[in-house]
């Protein structure tokens, strides 16, 4: 049964879809909300809603706004990011067992991406994983890199500007 | 990109943060507006948002700790309950609203807005994330049962009666709550209408956890002290 077949199932409050589509893509939703949020005990909280969040609106999912993959990973970024906004500013994010959090959210499994992003700048990779996988706005990276707001802004568009010289666009 | 030299950098900008979401809302608006003329720009934020997709969808993969699937599966389990059991509730509640609704038409005296107000607070306790349930059942013949729904924490709680006959003269229905001591402390009395139905609303004499037992019994009008006729209805905490 494909993505999308699971996701017709669980709409109809299938638990046997939703217990197969979880153990599809339990890892990607961890992985994303732990990269995100480099906390292992929000991130389960992430997941988990993420999931529950499948479980209620999975006959929301538009295959014409992209595949499945791409929309589950988005809605765990959108909401790992919720999570990290709603924290109090005296909340430590840092996790007690952050040894076996990865360096770098953009250590990518993509070899091709992987190249493209080794050969970036590391000023322009930190902006970019600050504000798409990290989801600061851009001041906050402005304060936290102790750069102008026009530094930042200029550091995204020739991050990106040389990843899509270097890569040839993907399907999902 | 088709822009006069000063602006062609800024709207790169806007384009790339866009792409990452990383626009303030207004900025957000602002390029919108321009993409709607700009075939350059709406080409670059098709390929930026590849690259970008591109880098979520590889993110360094870790195991997910098997709890989060134990607690999904049990709230997806605890939410059917509670759609089934406030499925029956409201069934109840409309009944007996309905009920209420007749006796009122008929004799316009019955307090309608009572009735209705305790059938809705025993539909939202059982719409309540952390509701807990009682069973009861009858200990004679009767084909009678209740259910006491309360939420974790609260004092309070919902009685859903039904199946009951009418009291007789002169008599009442009465709650009585056991402690685990074997204490039995006096509760509410109440009536049901002419459908054996009931809700009736409930405050805990002692906590929760304090409670061995729930009892229903027929007393002489106003109440008693302590249980004077067998057990009706029962349930065990």
């Amino acid at each position: 049964m494909d993505d999308i077949q699971l996701l017709l199932q669980i709409a109809t409050e299938d638990e046997g879809a939703l217990r197969e589509f979880y153990r599809r893509y339990a890892n990607l939703v961890f992985s994303m909300a732990l990269s995100v949020l480099q906390n292992h005990a929000i991130a389960e909280e992430v997941t988990q809603d993420v999931f529950w969040t499948i479980w209620r609106k999975a006959a929301l999912y538009d295959a014409d706004r992209g595949g499945v993959k791409t929309w589950l990973l988005t809605i765990t970024r959108r909401r790992a990011i919720d999570y990290r906004r709603r924290l109090k500013p005296t909340d430590s994010i840092d996790d007690p067992t952050s040894g076996a959090l990865p360096t770098s959210a953009l250590q990518s499994s993509d070899i091709d991406l992987q190249q493209a992003l080794a050969e970036l700048p590391d000023e322009q990779q930190a902006c970019v994983e600050l504000i798409y996988l990290r989801g600061f706005k851009q001041h906050e990276v402005a304060e936290q890199l102790a750069v102008p707001l026009g530094t930042v802004k200029s550091r995204i568009r020739l991050a990106l500007k040389r990843l899509r010289e270097r890569l040839s666009p993907i399907a999902d | 990109m088709n822009h006069a030299t000063d602006t062609h950098t800024e709207w790169e900008e806007l384009v790339a943060l866009h792409a990452l979401e990383g626009l303030e809302p207004a900025e957000a608006q602002r390029l919108e507006q321009h993409l709607a003329t700009c075939a350059d720009c709406q080409a670059a934020l098709a390929d930026y948002q590849g690259i970008a997709g591109r880098i979520q969808a590889s993110v360094p993969l870790v195991q997910a700790p098997a709890s989060i699937e134990r607690r999904l599966l049990r709230r997806v389990q605890q939410q059917r309950l509670r759609r089934s059991l406030r499925w029956v509730a409201t069934a109840a509640a409309l009944l007996i609203l309905a009920l209420g609704g007749g006796y009122w038409w008929g004799r316009q005296t019955a307090p309608l807005s009572a009735s209705e107000s305790r059938a809705a607070t025993a539909v939202a306790r059982i719409g309540a994330e952390k509701s807990q349930i009682l069973q009861l059942s009858a200990t004679t013949g009767l084909s009678a049962s209740a259910r006491c729904i309360w939420v974790f924490g609260e004092s309070q709680a919902s009685l859903i009666v039904a199946g009951l006959p009418p009291a007789a003269a002169g008599q009442t229905y009465q709650t009585w709550f056991v402690l685990k001591d074997q204490t039995v402390l006096a509760s509410t009395t109440f009536q049901v209408d002419a459908t054996g139905a009931a809700v009736v609303q409930l405050v805990a004499p002692a906590p929760w956890p304090d409670l061995a037992q729930m009892i229903i019994t027929s007393e002489p009008q106003g109440g008693s002290l302590q249980p004077s006729t067998p057990t009706l209805l029962a349930g065990t905490f």
